[in-house]
């Protein structure tokens, strides 16, 4: 049994002014426990979406989002079911996901039950794990830079002694050294406390770095999915490719990075066939009106692409 | 002779705690042709030292120091005509596409305004220079773009529109402060390709501000670090970006996630956060984040001076090749 | 940095001069509220003579003896004017509290419930709104009967549904917002962010908006007064003693100092209202220097 698990997830958004869009159109996704998953692709694929659908936030139109075994129901008005709460959210902005008026120790301290006593130790220790000192507990949010934010956020989350953490950018607003530090903790959380992560990020270095596997994802489904090192070094989806050139080196070589021509078409309309085809540098007839499928690639990897069987990745 | 040479400027903000120090004796140059990448943190002062140049600070505030454009000095010159060569040959483009752009107005009316406005065109002829623009900075269909208003665009698209209005009057130099921060890598790389064709077609210098030493990496042909209003490193882009001597230099780099570098090991990340302005430690604004620091690091603040290559600011010179 | 270049930008030049004028007007404000208070506090003790004896010359204007002059049934107006502010004060803090009250409840659940209780209860506030609130209090007064208390009554009716559409559009707005949805996604109830997190950030506003209501309040309670539907001679109260006075043109000061009482509470209570707007802006209240533990 997989910690979290989504299957064939669809997801349809009112757009305002009537009409709805379906922001994920089918898309599926394991975490385990002490892995992490990246989650990529350009923004209006999705990926945010299906980070807030994993977790109850937005309902599912279409298939399944189920973690240890049991279904994830959509928020209610009442509180999650107790089962549910080991799986968790941190969002991107760590400026909107704490409460200017309270401290950061009381919002760490929501996840907690017990005595007040021992709430008051356990919040000094999730401190101690995301690398705060036990005294911030007493200080409000406005007193902390955003890479300090985004650690109470995390400690926030660590609260419920969760199995997955679902990460929507969590490093998109922060310096290169926060960064680098909060990757660093993150690795660490998968390794030391067992925690499955599904880290979203545009960042596709810092997934490189940190993630055991990768999704990419494109147009509200996924486009391929495989363990990280052999996706990075021999993509099978052009979009991959696209993705992965136009990353730019700080090695000061002048690598002048790729750009992938056109944008992410409106999901209103997707195109017909393959929805990268309209981008695909290889693109031939079939692809302008058959979509192919997520297929299955030697060594645990798929990818939704006619030519992915033929570049020889066994 | 340099499109631009900006000699020890010093800038000062005001507070509601006195003023403070925000960029403390920097100077640069750039060339026609050239891009110039300037990298630091949040809060060491690069766009700051930017704004002082255009004359956009807030009131109250007080620059020192020269800044040669072509010969004339910015900092000095009556508000009035810097205002003219602010926008005609010398054009700024901003990190938000999104609020950069005025959202009532057509494309074609920001940018036929400014042409005629400038360079004094009439209607036909601000017209044709405008599509001639869209063309420039790869905006399909230039025509309905002109009749159609910033929201219809993509973020990448609008900023490729804010890069056609700055270009519009074509200016000796374009500073642009962060053009694909709010970007997706694949959009970012059509930008930072744009800018890369503009200069060497257009024989544009190009000041580069940005966090991002990948981004600086590809375009910039030398760079300028900076570490608390101050330049700690600066000379050819290979030079310092493949053999960084600064220790902030290489911590930042270090920071960075690397393809070369294997996943077992951590990022190193750099201890303590960057002080803030007004509350600098004495010495070397460094010393107390620095592994290498020694007792003259926390007594004396660096010059930098010439080392080999480039120019530095650590007379400990750690990673001396 | 590139943040300090988006806050210069985003903040044009020009208002950052209000931002240094506003604080004199601020302190104005407390000066003047602060003793209007003390005056209605002690008004037996500041009064020279009874608000209500008809025992000198009458419509004598100010000397020594009578400051503010004697009204045409030989009041001193001085002391009317100070016990004046025992009605309209006390009044209206109680009516705007109130209102308040009223207006915060249906808009809190208004905006927790959502969906048709929201409807009806926001449509209710429309209708409200769809009067100027002068007439519609004059309706109500008119229908409840001549007197003060009716008079406070009829503007709490029309003055609870600015409230219940500012704390409704804050309820949903925090309510929506990423603390409450991570306090959500924790396992606390929406009743319990409603308590926690949603009404101590809803609190704030209200209390802004309460303190500028208080200046709407007397002006809207002397309104009623003057057009004879709130005190009743021969109270003293501010609007009725400045109806009085414009039937004595020629006798200026029996309605202008009533009225200049009116004006500078007004006055005082729209300068507090503006600078605890600032107070509670986040923006200012973010100008704290970040600490790096």
């Amino acid at each position: 049994m997989s910690a979290l698990e989504l299957r064939d997830v669809v997801v349809d958004y009112d757009r305002r002014g009537g009409g709805s869009v379906r922001a994920v159109a089918g898309a599926s996704l394991v975490v385990e426990r002490g892995r992490i998953v990246g989650l990529v692709g350009e923004s209006g694929c999705g990926k945010s979406t299906l980070a807030r659908a994993a977790v109850g936030l937005v309902p599912v139109a279409e298939g399944s989002v189920e973690f240890e075994g049991t279904a994830v129901t959509p928020l209610s008005r009442r509180a999650r079911p107790e089962h549910l709460v080991r799986l968790q959210l941190v969002f991107q902005n760590p400026y909107s996901s704490l409460n200017p008026r309270r401290t950061a120790g009381s919002q760490i301290a929501d996840g907690l039950k017990g005595t007040r006593a021992a709430r008051a130790v356990r919040v000094r220790e999730l401190c101690e794990v995301v690398g705060l000192p036990g005294t911030v507990t007493s200080r409000y949010p406005h007193e902390f830079s955003g890479g300090q934010r985004q650690r109470i956020a995390i400690a926030r989350a660590l609260a419920s002694s969760p199995s997955v953490i679902v990460l929507d950018e969590p490093l998109a607003s922060l310096d290169a050294s926060a960064q680098a530090q909060l990757a660093n903790l993150l690795a660490n959380l998968a390794r030391d406390l067992e925690v499955g992560l599904l880290l979203i990020s545009h960042d596709l270095a810092i997934v490189r770095h940190v993630a055991d596997e990768v999704s990419v994802m494109y147009l509200g489904k996924m486009a391929e999915t495989g363990p990280t090192l052999p996706l990075w070094t021999k993509p099978a989806h052009p979009y991959s490719e696209a993705l992965i050139a136009a990353v730019p080196r700080p090695d000061g070589a002048g690598f002048l990075p790729e750009s992938l021509p056109g944008e992410v078409p409106d999901p209103a309309h997707p195109p017909a066939g393959c929805r990268f085809h309209p981008r695909c540098p290889y693109v031939f007839e079939r692809c302008r009106v058959e979509e192919p499928r997520l297929e299955p690639l030697p060594n645990d990897r798929f990818a939704a692409c006619w030519l992915a069987g033929s570049k020889g990745l066994g | 002779m340099s499109v631009l040479e900006v000699d020890s400027l010093r800038v000062q903000l005001p507070t509601p705690s006195g003023d403070v120090t925000i960029v403390d004796g920097v100077d640069y140059a750039v060339e026609a042709g050239e891009v110039l990448g300037v990298a630091g943190e949040s809060g060491s002062g690069k766009t700051i030292s930017m704004l002082a140049l255009l004359g956009l600070l807030p009131e109250r505030s007080t620059v020192h120091g020269t800044a040669r454009f072509e010969g004339r000095d910015l900092i000095t010159m009556p508000r009035r005509e810097l205002r003219d060569i602010a926008g005609r040959d010398l054009a700024m483009v901003f990190q938000d596409p999104f609020t950069s752009l005025h959202p009532m107005l057509s494309v074609g009316k920001q940018l036929t305004e400014h042409v005629r406005r400038h360079l004094h065109l009439d209607r036909a002829a601000s017209q044709r220079r405008a599509v001639e623009l869209l063309e420039d900075v790869r905006i399909p269909d230039p025509e309905a773009a002109l009749r159609a208003f910033p929201h219809h665009f993509s973020g990448g698209m609008r900023q490729r529109i804010a890069i056609a209005i700055a270009l519009a009057c074509r200016p000796k130099l374009l500073i642009a402060d962060e053009p694909t921060t709010a970007l997706d890598v694949t959009v970012q790389a059509g930008i930072l390709r744009l800018l890369d064709r503009l200069r060497r077609e257009h024989e544009l210098a190009v000041i580069l501000i940005t966090h991002d030493l990948g981004v600086l990496s590809s375009i910039a042909d030398r760079v300028s670090i900076f570490y608390a209003g101050r330049v700690v490193e600066s000379g050819a882009r290979d030079a310092v970006l493949t053999h960084p001597r600064h220790p902030y230099t290489h911590a930042l780099l270090d920071a960075l996630p690397h393809p070369e570098v294997s996943k077992e090991r951590p990022l190193v990340a750099i201890g303590g956060a960057p002080p803030a302005p007004g509350r600098l430690p004495t010495g070397c604004a460094f010393n107390p984040r620095c592994a290498h620091a020694v007792e003259t690091c926390r007594l004396e603040v660096p010059q930098l001076v010439v080392a080999g290559d480039r120019r530095l600011a650590c007379p400990v010179d750690p990673f001396r090749a | 940095m590139s943040s300090l270049a988006y806050a210069l930008r985003a903040r044009p030049r020009a208002s950052w001069i209000p931002a240094a004028w506003r604080q004199p007007l601020a302190i104005v404000g407390i000066v003047i509220a602060a003793a209007w208070i003390v005056i209605a506090i002690f008004a037996p003790l500041i009064a020279p003579d009874d608000p209500l004896a008809q025992t000198f010359t009458p419509a004598a204007g100010p000397s020594w003896h009578h400051l503010f002059g004697t009204d045409e049934l030989g009041r001193d107006v001085f002391s009317r004017v100070i016990s004046g502010s025992r009605v309209s004060l006390p009044i209206a803090v109680t009516l705007v509290a109130l209102a308040a009250t009223i207006g915060s409840i249906v808009g809190a659940v208004a905006g927790y419930f959502r969906g048709v209780v929201d409807g009806i209860l926001m449509r209710s506030t429309d209708l409200v709104f769809a009067f100027p609130p002068i007439i519609l209090a004059m309706v109500v007064a008119a229908v409840l009967g001549r007197g003060l208390f009716n008079a406070a009554l009829a503007i709490v009716v029309v003055a609870w549904p600015s409230y219940a559409r500012v704390v409704r559009g804050l309820v949903l707005s925090v309510g929506d917002s990423e603390y409450v949805q991570s306090a959500r996604l924790l396992g606390a109830s929406s009743r319990r962010t409603l308590v926690r997190d949603v009404l101590p950030n809803v609190a704030g506003p209200v209390f802004v908006l309460a303190t500028l209501d208080l200046a709407n309040a007397i002006l809207l309670l002397s309104g009623l007064s003057f057009l004879g539907l709130g005190a009743q001679p021969p109270k003293a109260e501010w609007g009725s003693m400045v109806a009085e006075g414009t039937q004595y043109f020629q006798w200026w000061w029996i309605g202008t100092f009533p009225g200049l009482a009116i004006f500078t509470v007004v006055l005082a209570f729209n300068f507090l209202g503006d600078s605890l707007r600032d107070v509670f802006d986040p923006r200012t209240a973010r100008r704290d220097a970040e600490v790096e533990p």
